[in-house]
């Protein structure tokens, strides 16, 4: 496959949350301001595409039974590596990323790569199609992000866009209404795209 | 014989051994990393701390360590470490460490008082792991500065301000929660009445 279509099929075909419906935990939990859902964007990307290059690396000397187990080592061992780096060196963007950098770890597309992708292809079309699914995590969580700082807090990126007159949806700063946009969002792409599957 | 040609890695054992490699390779890669990056990470914690110290009072930082040798002696009593603040000889106020049960997890803060202990210079939360976006919201400026020449005391006792709305206009005692969030903001509240008691009981007399 050419890298091209992988990255075709990773951000847009087979987009991991709104095509694969994974990664939503966080998907809900990060999306109320923009700049949050820009960094778990950028950490997802990063360790989507590393695990994947590394496990793809070594498929063909890991036993079937104890691989599970080597992928979650893996994508562990280097969401360990990002939050000791930007520690030691940007601390400022740690002390901002807080909690979110260990969050990483539990999110389903990593995993759902090594498994789906990563097992069966060569190292450097699994870091392509790592850095695909981490895109198109990211610009998911970026229109969600978008309706609800907007809506929430009457701001982009932090920058006021609404003036006073705006009252706060409050709901949107909530963690349910990422149900709804989420769900509206998924809804809208299935029923554009579903016609020309058929 | 055949048995003795089959190979390793079709034997029971390969997968155990696979997984202590590849374990003990990245459990060594992380604590060579680790150990390589750990100064730098204390240095700038120290840093980090010294420039929050100085902020609370609104001193220089351009130069860190040098404003903080200037202006700030730390001090000692039975045990209980604090921080006092000086410009130009005179005394400005008080720094203490606090900390405090959050919603998820410790919350630790610096807090600042003026000499008489008598109002609240400025609080400045240093770690927090609220939820991101909602209760995490306690380390933006906008939720901190309400408590900048807040008072200590409402009549005898060490005060625990009122929460209100975002919306509403706060009074002295009264501090703005955050929506959605009203766990955290009670948890700075509490934390800021529970500790404040504790330091006026162990200082008490030489304030």
């Amino acid at each position: 496959m050419k890298t091209k279509e992988i990255l075709k099929q990773s951000i847009f075909t087979d987009n991991s949350i709104c095509r694969q419906i994974l990664g939503i935990c966080s998907a809900l939990a990060v999306t109320n301001l923009m700049m949050n859902s820009l960094v778990m964007g950028l950490g997802v990307i990063f360790t989507t595409a590393l695990s994947s290059y590394t496990i793809s690396l070594i498929r063909d000397y890991t036993p079937r039974s104890v691989r599970m187990m080597v992928q979650t080592l893996i994508i562990a061992s280097y969401v360990i590596i990002i939050d000791i780096f930007l520690k030691a060196f940007f601390p400022d963007i740690s002390r901002s990323l807080g909690p979110y950098v260990g969050l990483i770890i539990t999110n389903c597309i990593v995993m759902g790569r090594a498994e789906a992708f990563a097992q069966k292809n060569k190292p450097f079309d699994s870091l392509i199609d790592g850095v695909g699914s981490g895109i198109g995590y990211m610009l998911v969580l970026l229109v969600i992000a978008f309706v609800r700082e907007l809506f929430g807090f009457g701001s982009l990126f932090g920058f006021k866009i609404l003036g006073d007159w705006w009252t706060p949806w409050s709901i949107m700063v909530m963690a349910p209404s990422a149900f709804f946009v989420l769900g509206l969002l998924i809804w809208y792409i299935n029923y554009r795209s579903l016609p020309k599957q058929a | 014989m055949d048995k003795e040609k089959k190979l390793f890695s079709e034997t029971r054992v390969y997968p155990v051994v696979f997984m202590i490699i590849v374990a003990l390779l990245f459990g060594t890669i992380l604590a060579v990393f680790y150990h390589s990056t750990i100064k730098r990470v204390e240095l700038s914690e120290e840093l980090r701390f010294k420039q929050s110290v100085l902020s609370l009072f609104s001193l220089p930082f351009d130069d860190v360590i040098e404003s903080y040798e200037k202006h700030i002696i730390e001090q000692e009593k039975d045990g209980y470490k604090y921080y006092v603040a000086y410009s130009d000889e005179e005394k400005i106020g008080y720094c203490f460490i606090v900390h405090g049960a959050g919603l998820w997890g410790s919350i630790t803060c610096l807090v600042g008082v003026d000499p008489e202990f008598d109002q609240l210079i400025a609080i400045h939360i240093l770690n927090q792991s609220e939820t991101p976006g909602l209760g995490g919201r306690i380390s933006e400026p906008t939720f901190q500065e309400q408590f900048a020449g807040k008072p200590i005391f409402e009549g005898e006792e060490v005060i625990n301000y009122r929460l209100v709305s975002e919306k509403d206009a706060a009074k002295e005692t009264e501090i703005n929660q955050i929506t959605g969030a009203t766990a955290s903001s009670k948890a700075i509240v509490d934390m800021l009445t529970d500790n404040l008691k504790k330091i006026i009981e162990i200082l008490g007399d030489q304030i």
